[in-house]
């Protein structure tokens, strides 16, 4: 009869099939009145505004209308952040014209948001491109923390973009957080190119909307703002991977804008 | 009998629901369950994905726990000859681990949640398997341990970090950079063995350390990976300092407060702790999977 093997006297090691140990740490104090683990925090949900500065948004009070909506938006959305205790969100505005720049570039608790006007420059021009790009820096990781919830992206624009807006798109693509994002189009006035806006949104679930007044535009913002955000806020968890599937469910966009005899855009 | 070396496991684990499925009137979609044998004991946690895809995963995540406890054990009775459980060759474990375990877990499951579905819900009939299986959808996470080895498999999201004595903490199974946001993998996929991460074990018999199991909800309420990793080392530590009986009777409350403080969602924790003991006369026990049936080794 065999004598049986004696176990392997083996060091601790793996075997991974896929990728190397991910971490490991050695010597830390640990405080045992406190939750086991380190900082503990809500789940963040970056908004994006991405918003067009160009001369025609001077005219017709566009730029005020936008401003107004804006400022208008920030106490709903409040209430939503309150009603969604255990995610935080945070607010980051893009404005773009010559050039593409941050008017605030820091995520902002949405507690602490204050919208400060932005002004309209004559004679520029829509440096939409620019903007994408910088919103893909954004949407890498780092500065996206890995467990953020889906991002929303919100693009106003009543015109058409004077630079190679798809490179700038395509960079954005490229990104992790770009495909889980939710991402809105509004046109301000019958000048927007709504092909840009729809291959911006790239969601047949999501219309383009088109603002030709200043309470429709202010409806469209809150809309995103507040019915698409809580969404985002509270979503189940959805299967993915290699069944395929959506991240986050869309709520029903406004009704259709009722075009008044004399829209003003 | 001779006198051997062998370990026993501490197994015990909590499931709480979160604050956003008390808001949304959700139940608890989080479950857990362990078996013991003498030679091995596995521990599974799941996930139910509790979208309105999915309004029976809290069934399913049940079911996942339960499967995942006979998927084991019969895998140990059928390919680990008890006693020679020490000498299962390389390759076959390398064959358990990447091949069987991912095949049986998925059969087993999807046929328990056909079976369950069309003896209950007559009305829902003419739904095609895949849709069947998507209204159950799960994750699952399994550490099976033994004397020399454990195995470990996840598929979804969630984490196993390994804790040793020494304070190192790791984290075999890495995050699945596909999964972004509340994106996760399915054992209701089509695909769901080719989604599954395996990772093997090996270490010397008298090594103790800590396996810790937990659902997503917990991992997404830390700030960064080493916040999260850092709670390993804190329950082992307390596990030394404290005992088991401290951790049975404060996790419930640490899990409660760090959903709330964090990601909102159901949280589920549970742990393997393996203690070095010299058994003169080993006895057989068996533990149906199940939260109130911990095993204590203190």
């Amino acid at each position: 009869m065999m004598a049986p093997m004696t176990a392997p006297q083996l060091p601790l090691f793996y075997w991974d099939f896929f990728k190397p140990i991910s971490f490991q740490q050695t010597g830390r104090q640990v405080n045992t009145q406190s939750l086991p683990g380190g900082k503990i925090s809500h789940r963040p949900v970056r908004f994006f505004f991405l918003l067009d500065c160009s001369g025609s948004m001077t005219v017709a009070g566009k730029i005020d209308s936008l401003n107004q909506a804006i400022r208008e938006a920030i106490a709903p959305m409040r209430e939503v952040a309150a009603k969604n205790p255990t995610a935080e969100l945070q607010v980051q505005v893009i404005k773009f014209a010559d050039t593409a720049t941050w008017h605030i570039a820091n995520p902002t608790p949405i507690e602490k948001f204050q919208w400060q006007s932005i002004e309209a420059y004559r004679d520029q021009r829509t440096a939409m491109g620019a903007a994408f790009r910088l919103v893909a820096e954004q949407l890498r990781m780092p500065p996206m923390p890995e467990r953020s919830l889906p991002p929303v992206l919100c693009l106003i624009s009543d015109g058409q973009p004077t630079d190679d807006y798809r490179s700038g798109l395509k960079l954005m693509q490229s990104t992790p957080w770009y495909k889980r994002a939710l991402r809105t189009g509004i046109g301000i006035g019958s000048d927007a190119d709504l092909d840009v806006l729809r291959e911006f949104i790239d969601n047949p679930e999501i219309p383009v909307l088109v603002a030709l007044t200043s309470n429709q535009l202010a409806d469209f913002i809150l809309w995103t703002t507040v019915t698409l955000t809580q969404s985002v806020m509270m979503p189940p968890t959805q299967a993915t991977g290699s069944q395929g599937g959506t991240n986050v469910f869309i709520p029903k966009p406004p009704s259709p804008p009722i075009v008044g005899p004399i829209p003003p855009w | 009998m001779n006198d051997r070396v062998t370990t026993s496991w501490w197994i015990w684990g909590k499931s709480v629901r979160g604050v956003t499925h008390q808001l949304q009137n959700k139940p608890l979609q989080d479950a857990w369950g362990q078996k013991t044998e003498e030679g091995f004991s596995v521990l599974a946690v799941a996930d139910g994905h509790g979208s309105t895809t999915a309004p029976y995963s809290a069934i399913g995540a049940r079911l996942a726990v339960e499967t995942a406890c006979d998927v084991f054990t019969a895998l140990y009775h059928s390919l680990i000859v008890p006693d020679a459980s020490l000498y299962l060759n390389m390759a076959q474990r390398y064959r358990l681990a990447k091949l069987q375990i991912p095949r049986d877990l998925r059969r087993r499951w999807q046929d328990t949640v056909l079976q369950l579905h069309l003896e209950s819900d007559v009305t829902n009939n003419d739904l095609k398997v895949s849709d069947i299986l998507r209204l159950y959808g799960t994750t699952l996470l399994t550490v099976f341990v033994t004397d020399n080895f454990a195995i470990l498999s996840q598929i979804g999201d969630g984490a196993i970090l390994v804790v040793e004595e020494d304070g190192t903490v790791s984290q075999p199974i890495p995050r699945d950079q596909r999964l972004l946001g509340v994106e996760t993998t399915s054992l209701a996929g089509k695909y769901a063995e080719q989604d599954f991460k395996i990772s093997l074990l090996m270490f010397e018999p008298s090594s103790p350390m800590l396996f810790l199991v937990c659902s997503d909800g917990y991992v997404n309420s830390f700030e960064s990976d080493e916040d999260f990793h850092m709670a390993g080392i804190d329950y082992l530590d307390r596990l030394h300092k404290y005992g088991a009986k401290y951790i049975q009777e404060n996790l419930e409350e640490w899990l409660t407060q760090t959903s709330k403080q964090g990601s909102g969602d159901d949280v589920t924790v549970a742990f393997i702790w393996s203690q070095q003991q010299k058994l003169v006369d080993p006895k057989i026990t068996v533990e149906k999977g199940s939260q109130e049936n911990a095993q204590d080794a203190e």
